[in-house]
């Protein structure tokens, strides 16, 4: 027992509680049920349900807001309390009609019904009243039906405390309440992001998804004249609630035969999102997130709740395609198979293994990026294989292998949750990696966490921020390193840490010289006071995260800004600890772990050194072959291999390339240059039109593997459906064609994969399928025991002496694009559509919300140029030009302007406009230093952004349901009013049942 | 040189050969399960006599009608009533003892078996034998227990009155 236990007692059994625990939740730990509809685990305790009441040492109570204490005495079960719950129960149904059979909520899992049967509610105690409203069908994605709504708030927490939103509420002021949207407009007009969350909690069918209606039961497809008859004859009738409950409780099970409930990982960020996937047939009803869910419990954003349309899109690519003069004609594998073998075996003979490259994928399996470096090295004979980390994280992870020693996060959600102080630079976490953001939001509306937000652009944290710096672009590793120089200076730095755990403090200290505050507020635009705050705000926070993305690492010194974050949180001893740490924000569901199973050019899984003898020595024993010890080219080097001429043929799967390549002109053109190419897509994307051979591949949902997200996070994902058409998965397409090329592989499933990649590579040495079994995870480094690292750094850092380094780095000046291009060009990732959209865009419903590309230009430059929302403009740089509609914002300040990456067309991509210059050290694209020259083509139009979208409701924001508005109406009578206790508690008349 | 280009030739399965593979997988079907088909046949063949399976082809095609129709016919006051009933009367069946209820059915079985023997020997049945008959101790148990149903029937019609 923990010193913070001590035992409490409900009805007669000893239970263990922790300080802090309400009487609820002690009773919920050791599966003893008291009702409780309004209560959710990830909510907590909201107390509009009034079903939880107790008899806490002989006083009526609700268990949901009661802390447990030192020899409490509960009883749930006497005459008394049954009563009071019974009358809860019933003033619920009084809102809610009880139709369960002809209900699509009816799953088994409806909180309404299963406390209601556990109540044994027989009649309608009051009548049911319908209210006032008719349903709200506005939005794409669900419904509301006032009428089923029974007030519970679990919606309004959700939105309110949980996403944070802020854009539900009940009003209790009106004769009927019931839930608004900002300030009672319909839903698809409100401020609505469509993450789910309240659907997800709704404890019975009052808010519904869509995609259920009519689906999930089988008598729920019945028309509405032949229904409501029949639940007029059942109220008529009447027979009490038991008999009903028996009919829909067989209905129910019957359900589950026909809806299949499979346990998988989003495919969209690196958040590590976990949830059911429910389906019948190919039709997917719904996603279900689950409590356990290790990084989301049951939030989701709007990609992962509702954008799947995708993978039932009639565009999927189903069967091999083979280039034949100006078209691509459909094969058989066996044809395309043959052809690849017989083409790359070719090419190695002519030109050598390195004239061939290998592009993997960041949004395929652990298993497919380890068997594709594997074909890579072992089949070919060539390190030329790379990730697209390389167009985002790799200089963060180059920073912190040279500062601390793992290219990762330091540690998980839970320690952002928990830290007094997050700083988010250069990312839009509310945009990007939604889940993430709800934490932080969470975090800093409810329990005091402290938020500074560094940023070009105003985005939904800077607004929420305490305090939001704009520096101007590429100079954030000078306030880095003034800060890291002021902290010494005032002799705040954390000594003892300093001194145990960290090398190289006194050439660091000399390196930082020129950095004073004087030279930062000159190069960054921030203000000598707002520099002296932000660095008060770090001295006064016990456990700092910082929290990075691609406005650190996409520049000419991209690795070196990096390197100066992890360097400021050495400096503040902000390594190891609970709360503290560094944290990349992964883009892709599996960029981390793409990383981690060696489709890198320098290291094989687990990031071993390719050069290291010994290293090697393991894997050729292990493959039996001879291995290349040179580190091969990169994506980028590849390209401008072709150019040069040594790279002939290029293997690419699942990567967009053609569109999220910087440069894309010079970079199709190389394209068009190979001798051979191969994609490996699920789609027939911008890159395959340039493909000697298209096969066709599935995605997440049709097969299993694990995923790797941005926390080092190993989650399972299994099969939902079978392979569309002739499509496979990847790994068996890999497999078959290093069979085609004369190998013997015989993985017959992907734990087979996983289990030789533990046993070569030691950071995944405990890795297991049987331990990765449901929403179970690990989190690596994994121990051969199977022990998971949530946080490192605790005891040491991750180098030969356990002691991190202090890099000293200078500011690399941006690339001078020339006076005549005055524009700066911002871009990112919207809310709606992953990256460009190439999923998300076959969503119509999504769509709905955001449907094209948009270019952000300020208030001051709108009124400078005569513009309007929906203005043309046609933006060009010294490498292309692009035309776009313009949405006119605050959100961006002066001469900066801000890109949306979703786009589709040719003439609206962002990267028709970036260079070809890159980070000196991972040779990742500056995307981040674009400059434009700006003309306007149309002065009006029209706007871009559908006008039912989220960006212009009105939140309402509020702490919680705000019930104590309910037990203000005058209709409202407090249930321990009503009933007496005494002479029936536990003890007195208990032992008679 | 590799151009992008977005022309795609599909080799589409001709209407004739996806028929072909639909009817050869049948065929299989058709082939592994041979005699239950025969049975199925001979079954179907039957109901199509009866004109059965006219019927039920009108039923499924105008299914929604049909529905409205029967539910608004069961909607109705006296239906409630039937259903009502029906379901006290399962209620009823349910609160009763088995085995008791089991006892006296085999004692109302044997007094029919004992009646009917008594009718056939055709005499005229007298007050003073029914008097006499009243002093035997089978008679006595018998109407004691009658009594005793009256009695219990009355205490719930009191109680009925009493609460209404």
């Amino acid at each position: 027992m923990k010193s913070s236990s001590f035992t409490i007692q409900i009805n007669g059994e000893e239970y263990t509680a922790e300080a802090g625990q309400t009487v609820l939740e002690v009773a919920r730990a050791h599966d003893s049920y008291i009702p409780s509809i309004c209560y959710h685990a990830n909510l907590g305790t909201i107390q509009t349900c009034d079903t939880c009441f107790v008899n806490v040492n002989g006083e009526m109570m609700r268990a949901c807001a009661t802390k447990a204490e030192p020899d409490m005495k509960v009883d749930t079960l006497s005459e008394p309390i049954k009563e009071a719950q019974y009358e809860a129960m019933s003033r619920i149904l009084k809102n809610h009609e009880l139709y369960c059979t002809v209900c699509d909520n009816n799953n088994g899992n409806c909180v309404v019904h299963n406390t209601a049967e556990y109540l044994e509610i027989e009649h309608q105690k009051y009548q049911f009243e319908p209210k006032p409203y008719p349903a709200d069908n506005s939005h794409p994605f669900y419904r509301y039906e006032p009428d089923q709504c029974i007030l519970c708030g679990r919606c309004v927490e959700a939105c309110q405390d949980l996403q944070v939103n802020e854009t539900l509420s009940i009003d209790w002021d009106r004769e009927a309440p019931r839930v608004i949207w900002d300030n009672d407009v319909p839903i698809d007009e409100s401020s609505c992001v469509s993450c789910g969350h309240c659907v997800t909690v709704c404890p019975c069918n009052a808010l519904m998804e869509k995609s259920m209606l009519g689906e999930a039961g089988y008598l729920t497809g019945i028309p509405q004249n032949v229904l409501e008859p029949m639940i007029d004859i059942t109220k008529e009738v009447e027979p009490g609630y038991k008999e009903i409950f028996a009919i829909s409780e067989m209905e129910a099970s019957m359900r589950k035969e026909r809806i299949k409930r499979t346990k998988t990982v989003c495919t969209y960020c690196g958040v590590g999102c976990s949830f059911e996937v429910w389906t019948k047939d190919r039709k997917i009803l719904k996603i279900e997130p689950q409590e356990e869910a290790p990084v989301n419990g049951i939030s989701t954003c709007i990609k992962g709740k509702f954008g799947w349309d995708f993978v039932n899109s009639e565009e999927r690519l189903t069967k091999p395609l083979i280039r034949r003069g100006d078209e691509f004609v459909e094969a058989s594998w066996d044809e395309a198979l043959s052809l690849i073998a017989s083409k790359f075996r070719a090419i190695k003979k002519e030109h050598g293994a390195d004239a061939l490259g290998f592009i993997a994928s960041s949004k395929c399996t652990n298993e497919e990026n380890f068997l594709f470096q594997k074909f890579a090295r072992a089949i070919i004979g060539t390190n030329n294989v790379d990730n697209c980390a390389r167009y985002c994280q790799s200089p963060a992870s180059s920073a912190l292998m040279r500062t601390v020693g793992i290219g990762g996060d330091s540690g998980t959600i839970r320690d952002i949750e928990q830290s007094d102080l997050v700083i988010t630079i250069g990312a839009n976490p509310a945009e990007s990696h939604p889940v993430l953001a709800t934490r932080v939001k969470r975090a800093h509306k409810l329990h005091g966490q402290k938020l500074m937000v560094v940023d070009l652009r105003e985005n939904e944290l800077a607004e929420r921020a305490d305090l939001f710096v704009h520096t101007k672009p590429s100079t954030d590793m000078i306030w880095l390193n003034a800060l890291s120089k002021y902290f010494l200076d005032q002799g705040w730095e954390d000594k003892a840490f300093l001194n145990n755990r960290v090398n190289g403090l006194e050439e660091y200290k000399k390196s930082l010289e020129k950095f004073t505050l004087e030279y930062a507020e000159e190069h960054t635009g921030i203000s000598k006071e707002e520099l002296i705050q932000m660095a008060n705000m770090i001295h006064e926070a016990k456990s700092v995260c910082m929290l990075w993305a691609m406005g650190i690492t996409q520049h000419m010194g991209g690795t070196d800004s990096s390197t100066a974050i992890a360097n400021l949180l050495l400096i503040t001893g902000n390594f190891g600890r609970p709360g503290t740490g560094a944290y990349p924000l992964r883009g892709h569901n599996n960029v981390q772990g793409a990383c981690d199973f060696g489709t890198m050019p320098g290291w094989f899984p687990g990031y071993e050194a390719v050069e290291d003898d010994e290293v090697r020595a393991r894997y050729e024993k292990a493959w039996d072959v001879q291995l290349p010890k040179d580190p091969g080219y990169d994506n980028h080097q590849m390209v401008e291999g072709i150019e040069k001429g040594d790279l002939k043929a290029l293997y690419l799967f699942g990567e967009e390339m053609a569109i999220v390549d910087s440069n894309i002109n010079y970079v199709d053109k190389n394209l068009e240059n190979l001798d051979f190419f191969v994609v490996q897509d699920v789609f027939f994307s911008k890159t395959a039109q340039f493909a000697d051979v298209i096969l066709p591949a599935s995605p997440s949902l049709e097969k299993e593997g694990t995923f790797t997200n941005t926390e080092r996070r190993i989650q399972r994902l299994y099969q939902v459906f079978e392979p569309m058409g002739d499509s496979k998965p990847d790994w068996q397409i890999f497999q078959e064609l290093a069979n085609k090329m004369g190998a013997h592989w015989d993985y017959k499933h992907p734990s087979d994969i996983m289990a030789e990649a533990a046993s070569l590579a030691t950071y995944f040495a405990g890795v297991s399928y049987e331990k990765l079994e449901g929403f179970n995870s690990q989190v690596w480094p994994v121990k051969k025991n199977g022990e998971s690292t949530p946080l490192l750094y605790q005891d040491t850092f991750a180098f030969p002496d356990g002691k991190a380094r202090l890099i000293p780095v200078d500011w690399t000046k941006p690339h001078d694009i020339g006076e005549e291009f005055d524009f700066h060009l911002n871009n990112g990732r919207l809310l709606e559509h992953f990256h460009e959209g190439n999923m998300t865009g076959r969503s119509e419903g999504i769509n709905h919300k955001v449907h094209e590309p948009w270019v952000e230009i300020s208030l001051e430059q709108a009124r400078d140029r005569g513009i309007e929302d929906g203005a043309l403009v046609r933006l060009t740089s010294p490498y292309g030009k692009i035309k776009v509609r313009a949405v006119v914002t605050d959100r961006v300040q002066g001469k900066e302007l801000y890109l949306t990456m979703n786009a589709r067309k040719d003439n609206e991509m962002v990267n028709r406009l970036t260079s070809s210059y890159f980070d000196y050290i991972t040779h990742t694209p500056n995307y981040k230093e674009a400059g434009v020259k700006m003309e306007i083509l149309e002065d009006e139009g029209p706007s871009p952004l559908p006008d039912k979208n989220h960006r212009f409701g009105h939140r309402i924001p509020q702490i919680s349901v705000r019930v104590e508005d309910k037990w203000k109406r005058e209709d409202f009578t407090p249930i321990p009013e009503l009933f007496k206790l005494g002479g029936d508690e536990f003890g007195e008349s208990y032992h008679a049942n | 040189m590799a151009k992008a280009i977005t022309q795609i030739r599909r080799v589409d399965p001709t209407p004739e050969e996806l028929q072909a593979q639909s009817i050869s997988k049948i065929l299989g079907a058709v082939a592994e399960n041979g005699e239950a088909i025969m049975k199925v046949m001979d079954i179907v063949s039957q109901l199509d006599q009866m004109g059965v399976l006219d019927a039920l082809d009108a039923l499924a095609k105008r299914r929604v009608d049909v529905a409205e129709i029967m539910i608004h016919q069961v909607n109705q006051p006296a239906m409630h009533k039937v259903m009502k009933n029906g379901m006290n009367m399962f209620k009823f069946l349910g609160s009763l003892n088995p085995d008791q209820i089991q006892m006296l059915m085999d004692g109302i079985g044997h007094g029919v078996d004992k009646a009917t023997a008594t009718e056939s020997n055709d005499k005229k049945t007298s007050l003073w034998s029914l008097g006499k008959a009243m002093k035997k101790p089978e008679v006595k148990e018998s109407l004691a227990m009658l009594i005793t149903i009256l009695e219990g029937m009355g205490e719930s019609l009191q109680r009925e009155k009493g609460h209404a």
